[in-house]
């Protein structure tokens, strides 16, 4: 039995060494990456020393739909894919934690995730992303703890904050120091020769799966992640406004639940908000603006950031120039 | 609680550490009421048919063994058959046989609608049904003396390493470890079953649930992809069986191993082989040899000249299909396996000398391992129209070339994690296993090994405890 203790401790002991090592070098590689997903992104902003008037945040479809370039205010994209509420909320923090908070903010909300069948909860998994600033920032710290009761035993492997992202880290941290970048962080989608094949193949079913769907109710979790997010930005007198992007299908019942309860509950917070879901315009029905059924190519999302920018005009008083287009 | 997590760690040290201060004794014990509840751990009530099974079979062999007519016995032998096969049926094929029938009768205009039951498939019953069939058969034939003791019996039946997904045991192999009284914790098991575990944890985390997001997003979407990204999805997909499947078995007999007991090899690197033959004695060899030994030699092997042999192999590889699950794309990848089979057989291809050098080698082991991922589009596509959507494509793809990478850090982890295994595969496992490792490498060999494959798992492990496929079976 000596002899098996002595062979475990020998394994913990150098695994302890390795990870330390480890994870030494890579916070010394991420600490200079400015490209990509995998923690990039947010370090580019980190680092920028011009100040931001508009940050949009949201997910791929805010990402795709927005293009920063056109507001005349200085205007950034943090959006991440397939990203929610939680991940957005806990970005926040760690901007308020680093003093690098907007002006103004621009969030993109899903429907999908304040209205939920019964029974069912927003997924809050999307805050392993941000899992570099475990240890580092309270919010993304506690809320990763509550993910399970187990989850510190994973993260007591300080690398484990790379988990997934080693080879993206390497790549990402060879092209920031070939090229440092300087964007807005749009990225457009061009259109493509299968693009309405795809949107009419999947249109149909998503249409059907909408309609079958009952007992929704509105998600609680989802609704304390947004007061939490509004109560940051009041606290740091950043102006919000809220939108929805459009959908190239028909909004279904979980869309239509959504918006009467978004509506409602951010003019009592006092937040605007645009849905383009629900209230689609018609232009949206052409068939070329679209990827798929959830993204908008370049045409379409020029046609977006016009209408966005008419209707969050007032709200940024004289800091948006309607001409710049 | 399933290997790849927390929670089984921390049962896992419970069960080790109470395991060396208890009386060996008494060790059954221990074990007998930790695998109840490792299996309770997904649904308290199906252990109540755990214990019917294992209450059927201990009072079926201890009778037959008692028993002089041959007439009376083999009686009780097909009654032990009926009761297994039945929980098996009802669980597993009941809705299946429904549809199928469904369908037949609605060629004929007969309306038919049969209660469909929602009742979930009890995890691991097609393993420790196959487990307890084969006791009772070798009781019957007088390979095995029954067990006295029930309650080591009952261990026997539920023993947790290989429970849900196997190997599935012999009585011959298992049985007689158990009975033993005396302590196997040694510093050899204990390194050799580590290393096996750590080695298995890496292919499951590392490689298969890596792999298994690539399948998945190409296979769920297969309208969208052209014929190289198909192909190189399914080659993915023969790599995510085989390290889901193979990292399970690996864990399940390191776990044992440190515990002292010494379960079946159940993967000799399959892919290697030169053969569709050789392939099936290098995968889930604990089911082939038992399909081989129950079923195959049974129904007369080939004793009655080729042509029986070829109608017995395709037989047997249809019913393995089956046992994977209840559908017909399963049935069609036993079929497309047992004529890879027959073919072998009459063109002698296991007469065939693969070892004259390293390019016919390797072009007859390319050649097997493309057979084999044919037959896996069948078993990972969801019906049989989406597998032969998918062949066609990888066959007659106009835009064949367009190859779609989809995620590069999903891609690059897979190729890492890939060369990764295949350098130890090949490298270091090829001729030894780990017993023998243990016992020639340097313990500082041995430590280094388990720190990297535990330090890969923390930075390209997915960490989210997912499920075996074998467990659906």
């Amino acid at each position: 039995m000596k002899k098996i203790l002595v062979f475990f401790i020998s394994i913990l002991v150098c695994l302890i060494i390795l990870d330390r090592i480890i994870s030494f070098s890579l916070d010394k590689l991420y600490s200079k990456n400015f490209w990509g997903e995998s923690g990039g992104n947010i370090n580019y902003f980190l680092s920028r020393q011009e100040t931001t008037d508009l940050l949009i945040i949201g997910d791929s479809r805010a990402h795709r739909h927005i293009i920063p370039d056109s507001f005349s205010v200085k205007t950034f994209s943090l959006c991440h894919h397939g990203m929610n509420l939680i991940f957005h909320t806990g970005l926040l923090h760690i901007l308020e934690q680093q003093k690098k908070l907007p002006e103004n903010i621009l969030l993109h909300l899903e429907h999908n995730e304040f209205a939920q069948p019964n029974g069912f909860s927003s997924d809050n998994k999307d805050i392993q992303h941000l899992r570099y600033f475990y240890g580092i920032n309270p919010y993304v710290t506690d809320k990763i703890n509550h993910l399970s009761s187990t989850e510190w035993v994973l993260y007591f492997w300080k690398s484990y904050r790379y988990n997934g992202k080693l080879i993206s880290l390497i790549k990402n941290y060879y092209l920031s120091r070939k090229e440092h970048p300087n964007h807005s962080g749009f990225e457009p989608l061009l259109p493509e020769k299968l693009d309405s094949f795809r949107v009419i193949s999947e249109v149909k079913q998503i249409e059907l799966e909408n309609a079958s769907e009952t007992n929704l109710t509105i998600d609680t979790f989802s609704i304390a992640l947004l007061s939490d997010f509004i109560s940051v930005c009041k606290r740091n007198n950043i102006k919000l406004a809220c939108f929805v992007s459009p959908y190239y299908f028909k909004p279904g019942k979980k869309h239509q639940l959504s918006n009467v309860f978004l509506s409602q509950f951010l003019k009592e917070k006092g937040v605007s908000f645009m849905d383009f879901c629900v209230n689609r315009p018609s232009e949206y029905d052409n068939l070329n603006l679209w990827r798929d059924s959830y993204h908008l190519n370049i045409d379409g999302a020029k046609i977006l950031t016009h209408q966005l920018k008419l209707q969050t005009f007032d709200f940024y008083n004289s800091k948006i120039n309607l001409d710049n287009n | 609680m399933v290997f790849n997590s927390i929670q089984y760690l921390i049962f896992f040290l419970i069960i080790f550490g109470l395991y060396y201060v208890i009386q060996p004794k008494y060790r059954w014990v221990l074990m007998l009421i930790g695998s109840y509840f490792f299996y309770m751990s997904w649904k308290p009530v199906y252990i109540l048919l755990i214990i019917f099974s294992t209450s059927v079979d201990y009072y079926v062999s201890n009778k037959m063994y008692r028993i002089k007519d041959p007439k009376l016995k083999k009686k009780f032998l097909i009654g032990s058959i009926i009761v297994n096969l039945s929980l098996l049926f009802f669980f597993k094929y009941y809705n299946f046989f429904n549809d199928s029938i469904s369908t037949v009768l609605g060629h004929f205009n007969v309306i038919y609608h049969p209660i469909i039951s929602t009742i979930l498939l009890p995890v691991g019953l097609s393993f420790y049904t196959f487990q307890s069939l084969s006791f009772n058969i070798d009781v019957y034939k007088g390979k095995v003396i029954p067990e006295r003791h029930i309650g080591k019996f009952a261990l026997y039946i539920s023993f947790f390493p290989q429970l849900v997904a196997g190997p599935i045991e012999r009585a011959t192999n298992l049985l007689p470890q158990i009975q033993r009284n005396d302590s196997n914790l040694t510093y050899q098991n204990f390194a050799a079953g580590l290393s096996q575990l750590l080695f298995g944890l890496f292919k499951k985390v590392v490689v298969a649930d890596t792999a298994a997001i690539y399948v998945n997003s190409v296979y769920n979407n297969y309208e969208f992809y052209t014929g190289s990204t198909l192909l190189i999805a399914t080659y993915i997909f023969a790599l995510q069986i085989y390290c889901d499947f193979s990292g399970y078995s690996d864990m399940a007999i390191g776990s044992a191993r440190m515990l002292g007991y010494n379960l079946m090899e159940n993967f000799r690197i399959p892919y290697f082989s030169k053969s569709v033959t050789e392939f099936w004695r290098r995968w889930h060899i604990s089911l082939s040899s038992w399909l081989r030994d129950y079923l195959y030699i049974p129904l007369g092997g080939n004793r009655k000249g080729v042509f029986f042999a070829i109608k017995n192999l395709i037989l047997t590889m249809l019913l393995g299909g089956l046992w994977h699950g209840a559908s017909w794309n399963f049935v069609i990848w036993g079929a497309l396996n047992g004529f890879y089979l027959a073919i072998e057989r009459i063109l002698n291809w296991n007469k065939i000398e693969f070892n004259k050098n390293i390019f016919s080698k390797s072009f007859y082991a390319f050649l097997t391992f493309n057979l084999i991922s044919l037959s896996w589009i069948f078993f990972r596509a969801q019906s049989f129209d989406q597998s032969l959507f998918i062949i066609k494509e990888i066959f007659h793809s106009r835009d064949f070339f367009n190859f779609q990478i989809i995620d590069t850090s999903i891609f690059a982890n897979i190729i890492i994690g890939t060369a990764i295994l295949l350098l130890f595969e090949y490298f270091v496992f090829r001729k030894a296993n780990f017993i023998p490792i243990v016992n020639t490498k340097s313990l500082t060999w041995v430590i280094l090994f388990c720190t990297v494959m535990l330090m890969l798992v923390i930075l390209f492990g997915i960490s989210e405890g997912s499920q075996f496929i074998y467990f659906q079976f």
